[in-house]
C-alpha cells in the first residue's frame, strides 16, 4: 500500500517538475544572464597571464630579444582588440 | 517495498532521458525558451532518479535484503558494513547503476554550473550527456537489473557473502576514484561535441573544459595508482602492474588524457590544433567507455571481468556509435576548426607538446595491439595467442623512457622558439650530470635500460631544479624576497607551471620506482619451526606459528624474524593465512585467503606470503620476495597528486 | 620545404618507427612468456606441441595430490569437455585452486604430463553459486 502512494506521489513530483515551464508564457527567450562579454574578459585574463609569463621566460633569459619583442606586440595587439570591443 | 521503488525510478528515468533528449531537439529547432526549460528540469529529473536508485541499492544492502538477488549474490549477514556498501560495485548490474550514478552526479553539477551562462550550447551538452545515460539506463533496465527479485519460491537464510579479495580498504576508494576518472570524461566530451555543433568555441568553453579534464585525469591517476597499491598489497604475486587487459583498459584512457592535458594548453594560448584537441577528446571518451566494456562483458579473461554475458555486442555497438557520430561532426566541423597559425620551430614548446603527443598516442596504440592482439590473432590465425607481461614491458619501456625524457625537455622549450642561448645554458648542467650518473652507473656494473632510466631521472631532476632554482633566484633580485618566499609566491603565481613541474618529479620518482623491478629477487621454500631460509643477504628463521579465530574467519599466522647479513634481527614478519566462511558445514564453500605482510623501507620492500601449511608435518609454505625501491612508486604518486591539486586550485579573485 | 611539411615528416618519421618497433616485437618476442599460444587439452593432444603453450580448464574432482615432503610440489588432472590431461607443478598455489576450480596454466607438454610453471585460477564458482545451495547453511553457526 505505502509502495504504490509512494510510487504515485514519485511520478506526480516528477511530472509537475518538468511539465511546469510549459506553461509559462510563450515567446520565452533564454539568454545568457551574465553578460556576453563573459567570454571575452575570460580571454583577456588569459592573454594577460600570457604575457606574464613571457616575462618571466625573459627574464629568466629563454627567449632572444626580437621573439620577445614580436610576441609581446601580438599579445597585446589581441588584448587591445578586447578591450575596444568591451569598452564600446 | 523499496526494491519496486528503485524499479520504478530507473524505469521512470528511462522515460524521461527520452523526453529530454526531445524536448532539446525542439528547442533547437523552434527556439521556444520553455522547451529548454522544459529540457533542463528532465535532464535534472533523470539524474535525480539515477542517484535515488541507487541510494536505494545501498540501502538494500546495508539492511541486508536477500528478497533482491543482487543483495543475496554479493553480501551475506556476516559482511562488515562498509563492504556491504563497497559491494555496491562489486557486481556487474550494481557496478553499471554505479556508472550512471556517477555520471548523474556530474550532471546535476554541469546543469547547475551553467544556470546562467553557455546557453547556446548548453542544450547540446545535455544531449550528449543524457544520451550516455540513456545507453547505462537500457542496460540496467532491460539486460542487467539490480533490483530483480530474489526467485520467490524459497527463502534465502544468508547470502554468498563478498569476495575476501575484495575486503580490503583499497576498494572502498580504488573503483569510486576509476569511476570519477572513467565518467567524468564524459563532461568534456559533451562539451566538445556541443562546441562543434554550435559553432562556438569561446575562452569560456576553454576554462570549462580544462579545468574539468584537469579534476578527471587527477581522479583517473589515483584510481590506477590505488589499484597499483591494492594488488600489491592484496594479490600476492609481489607486483603493482600485470598488463591484465582491465589495468589495460584503464591505462588507455589515461594516456591519451594525458596527451590532450598538454595539446590542449596550445589550443588556449595560440589557438592551435583545435581538430587534433577534438579527435583526442572523442578518442579518451570512446576508450573510457571501451575500458568499461572490456570490464564488465568478459571478454577477456581477467581478475576484474564477470562472467560472459550479452552487454558486449551493445557496448560495442555503442562504442561504434559513438565514434561514427562523433567524427563525422568533426569531420564536417573542419573548416570551422582550422587556424592559420603554424608551428615556427622545432625547438618551440608547441613542438615538444607535439611529439609528447604523438608519443603517448603510439604508447596508447602499444598498449591497445597487445590488450586484443589475442582476440585479433584467433580472428585472423585460428589460433589464440596470449599477451604477457614480457611483451608489454619489452615495447613500452623504450617508449617510455623517450617520454621520460621528454618530461625533462619539454619545461626548457619555451612558446615559438628557444633561443641557441638558452638552449646551451639551460641543458649544459643537466645533461653533464646524465652523463656523470651513467658514468657512475657504468662503474657499478649497471647496464642497459636500467643504466639508461637512471640517468634519464638524473638529467629530468637537474632540469626541472633549475628551473625551480632560476625562478627563485629571478624573484629573489627583482622582488627583493628572501629564498622561501621567493619559492612559495613561485608556484602560486604560476600554478599551473610549476604544478606541472611537481608532477613531472613525481613521474621521475615512479621511473625510478619502475627501474628498481629489475633488482626483484624472491624463493619459496617450507620451513618446519625454528629453521630458517637465506635470500638476498638475508635469513628468514620461523620461530612460530599461531592459529586465531576471527569475526569472519580463522588465521593460521606464520612468526619469522628477518635478519641481516651480520645476524642481526631487523623485522618480524607476520604473514596470514586465513579461511573465509571457516563456520560453513561444507568445506567446498570455504574460502582460504593469504594475507600478506610486507617489510617496507625506502630502499628497498620485504615481502612475506604464507602459502600453505602441511598440519601433519608441520612445515609452513612461504614465499619471501626482495623488491628494491617499490617505495618510490608511492612517493611518486603522492608528489603527482600535489602537483596536480596544485595546478588545480582555483586563482583568487583577481581585481580588475 | 616548408616548416608545415618539416613537421609531418618528423611526425611521419616517429610512427613509421614505432609501428616498425611494434611489429617487430611482435615477432621477435624478449621471452618465451611474452607472447604464448592459447590450445584446448584436445588439440594439445592430438597436435604435437613441443613449445610452451597456455591452456584453460577445470580441476578434475578428486584429482589433486600434493607430494608429501614438499607441499608446492602438486600434481593433478585438468579436464576440458572429455579430454583429461594429467599436470605437475612446483611452486605456490593460488588460494581458490581446488577441486572443480577452472584454471589456466602454462607450461610444455613432456611424455604425455603437462609440466605447468605458471598456475592461475579465475573467479571462484561461490560468487557466481547458486542462492539454493545454501539452504544447508545453518544460520545458528554464523557469529556476526
Amino acid at each position: 500500500m505505502i509502495s504504490v502512494v509512494v510510487t504515485f506521489l514519485i511520478i506526480v513530483v516528477m511530472a509537475v517538475f518538468v511539465i511546469q515551464p510549459l506553461f509559462l508564457e510563450p515567446g520565452l527567450e533564454i539568454k545568457d544572464t551574465e553578460k556576453k562579454s563573459v567570454a571575452l574578459k575570460q580571454r583577456k585574463k588569459i592573454l594577460y597571464r600570457q604575457i606574464k609569463e613571457l616575462d618571466m621566460d625573459y627574464q629568466l633569459g629563454n627567449i632572444q630579444d626580437d621573439d620577445y619583442g614580436q610576441t609581446r606586440n601580438e599579445l597585446k595587439k589581441e588584448v587591445a582588440e578586447i578591450l575596444t570591443i568591451l569598452n564600446r | 517495498m523499496t526494491p519496486v521503488i528503485g524499479g520504478l525510478a530507473i524505469n521512470l528515468a528511462l522515460g524521461l532521458a527520452f523526453v529530454s533528449i526531445i524536448l532539446h531537439f525542439f528547442y533547437l529547432r523552434n527556439g521556444d525558451g520553455r522547451l529548454f526549460l522544459s529540457g533542463q528540469r528532465a535532464a535534472l529529473a533523470v539524474s535525480l532518479l539515477s542517484i535515488l536508485a541507487t541510494l536505494i541499492l545501498a540501502q538494500l544492502l546495508i539492511t541486508s535484503n536477500f528478497d533482491v538477488d543482487y543483495v543475496a549474490h554479493y553480501t551475506s549477514l556476516e559482511t562488515p558494513f562498509i563492504y556491504k556498501i563497497t559491494a555496491l560495485w562489486a557486481g556487474q548490474s550494481g557496478s553499471l547503476l554505479f556508472w550512471l550514478f556517477t555520471l548523474s552526479v556530474y550532471a546535476v553539477i554541469t546543469i547547475l554550473q551553467n544556470q546562467r551562462s553557455q546557453h547556446k550550447i548548453m542544450p547540446w551538452v545535455m544531449i550528449v550527456m543524457t544520451t550516455v545515460q540513456l545507453f547505462f539506463l537500457i542496460l540496467i533496465n532491460y539486460v542487467s537489473n539490480p533490483f530483480i527479485p530474489t526467485e520467490a519460491d524459497f527463502v534465502v537464510a544468508n547470502g554468498l557473502g563478498l569476495n575476501p579479495l575484495l575486503q580490503n580498504i583499497t576498494m572502498a576508494f580504488h573503483p569510486p576514484m576509476l569511476y570519477l576518472g572513467y565518467v567524468g570524461f564524459t563532461i568534456p566530451f559533451s562539451f566538445s561535441i556541443a562546441a562543434m555543433a554550435e559553432r562556438d568555441m569561446n575562452a569560456l568553453w576553454m576554462r570549462t573544459v580544462r579545468q574539468w579534464l584537469l579534476f578527471v585525469w587527477l581522479m583517473l591517476s589515483i584510481g590506477i595508482i590505488l589499484g597499483g597499491w591494492w594488488a600489491y598489497q592484496e594479490l600476492g604475486w609481489g607486483g603493482y602492474w600485470a598488463w591484465d587487459p582491465v589495468e589495460n583498459a584503464s591505462f588507455m584512457p589515461w594516456l591519451t588524457g594525458t596527451a590532450l592535458l598538454h595539446s590542449i594548453i596550445i589550443q588556449e594560448k595560440k589557438d592551435m590544433l583545435k581538430v587534433w584537441n577534438m579527435a583526442l577528446i572523442i578518442i579518451t571518451f570512446t576508450l573510457c567507455i571501451f575500458g568499461t566494456f572490456l570490464t564488465r562483458s568478459g571478454v577477456m579473461s581477467s581478475v576484474h571481468s564477470f562472467t560472459a554475458s550479452s552487454l558486449g555486442p551493445i557496448f560495442l555497438g555503442f562504442v561504434f556509435l559513438i565514434l561514427v557520430v562523433s567524427f563525422l561532426l568533426l569531420f564536417n566541423r573542419k573548416s570551422f576548426l582550422q587556424s592559420e597559425k603554424r608551428i615556427e620551430s622545432f625547438t618551440s614548446r608547441e613542438s615538444g607538446f607535439l611529439f609528447n603527443n604523438v608519443v603517448f598516442i603510439v604508447m596508447c596504440f602499444a598498449v591497445f595491439w597487445g590488450t586484443i592482439f589475442p582476440v585479433i590473432s584467433e580472428a585472423v590465425r585460428g589460433t589464440k595467442i596470449t599477451v604477457g607481461a614480457p611483451f608489454f614491458n619489452q615495447v613500452n619501456i623504450p617508449i617510455g623512457l623517450v617520454l621520460l625524457l621528454l618530461t625533462g625537455v619539454g619545461p626548457l622549450l619555451v612558446w615559438r622558439r628557444t633561443s641557441n642561448q638558452s638552449f646551451i645554458r639551460n641543458f649544459t648542467t643537466p645533461i653533464v650530470m646524465g652523463l656523470v650518473s651513467a658514468l657512475v652507473l657504468y662503474i657499478f656494473n649497471i647496464r642497459g635500460y636500467v643504466l639508461i632510466s637512471f640517468s634519464l631521472s638524473a638529467f629530468v631532476l637537474t632540469t626541472i631544479g633549475f628551473e625551480f632554482f632560476r625562478g627563485i633566484r629571478s624573484r629573489m633580485t627583482s622582488q627583493k624576497e628572501n629564498p622561501i618566499i621567493a619559492f612559495w609566491r613561485l608556484i602560486r603565481k604560476n600554478r599551473s607551471r610549476y604544478g606541472g613541474y611537481i608532477v613531472h618529479i613525481g613521474i621521475v620518482l615512479m621511473f625510478v620506482g619502475f627501474t628498481g623491478h629489475s633488482f626483484d629477487s624472491e624463493k619459496e621454500f617450507g620451513l618446519k619451526k625454528g629453521d630458517s631460509e637465506h635470500l638476498s643477504g638475508y635469513s628468514f628463521t620461523l620461530y612460530n606459528v599461531r592459529e586465531e579465530e576471527r569475526p569472519n574467519h580463522y588465521a593460521y599466522i606464520a612468526d619469522m624474524i628477518v635478519a641481516d647479513a651480520f645476524g642481526k634481527s631487523i623485522v618480524k614478519l607476520h604473514p596470514e593465512k586465513r579461511i573465509y566462511f571457516h563456520r560453513n558445514p561444507n568445506p567446498e564453500r570455504r574460502q582460504p585467503h593469504s594475507e600478506l605482510d610486507i617489510y617496507s623501507t625506502i630502499k628497498q620492500d620485504i615481502y612475506s606470503i604464507f602459502n600453505s601449511i602441511d598440519l601433519e608435518n608441520e612445515v609452513a609454505y612461504l614465499k619471501i620476495m626482495i623488491n628494491p625501491l617499490v617505495n618510490w612508486v608511492w612517493y611518486g604518486g603522492y608528489l603527482f597528486v600535489l602537483g596536480t591539486l596544485v595546478a588545480l586550485w582555483p586563482p583568487r579573485k583577481e581585481k580588475s | 620545404m616548408n616548416s608545415k611539411n618539416k613537421f609531418y615528416f618528423a611526425i611521419s618519421g616517429v610512427i613509421v618507427v614505432v609501428i616498425f618497433w611494434i611489429w617487430w616485437a611482435s615477432s621477435n618476442p624478449a621471452d618465451e612468456q611474452a607472447l604464448v599460444t592459447f590450445l584446448s587439452v584436445e588439440e594439445l593432444i592430438d597436435e604435437d606441441h613441443s613449445d610452451r603453450v597456455r591452456l584453460g580448464g577445470l580441476v578434475a574432482e578428486g584429482s589433486i595430490h600434493l607430494d608429501n615432503n614438499n607441499y608446492l610440489s602438486c600434481q593433478f588432472e585438468l579436464k576440458e569437455g572429455d579430454y583429461i590431461l594429467p599436470v605437475h607443478y612446483t611452486g605456490a598455489r593460488p588460494d581458490l585452486f581446488k577441486d572443480g576450480a577452472e584454471v589456466i596454466i602454462e607450461g610444455i607438454y613432456v611424455n604425455g604430463l603437462f609440466e605447468a610453471d605458471i598456475l592461475q585460477t579465475k573467479c571462484a564458482s561461490r560468487y557466481e553459486g547458486d542462492l539454493r545451495d545454501e539452504n544447508s547453511y545453518n544460520l545458528d553457526e554464523v557469529s556476526i
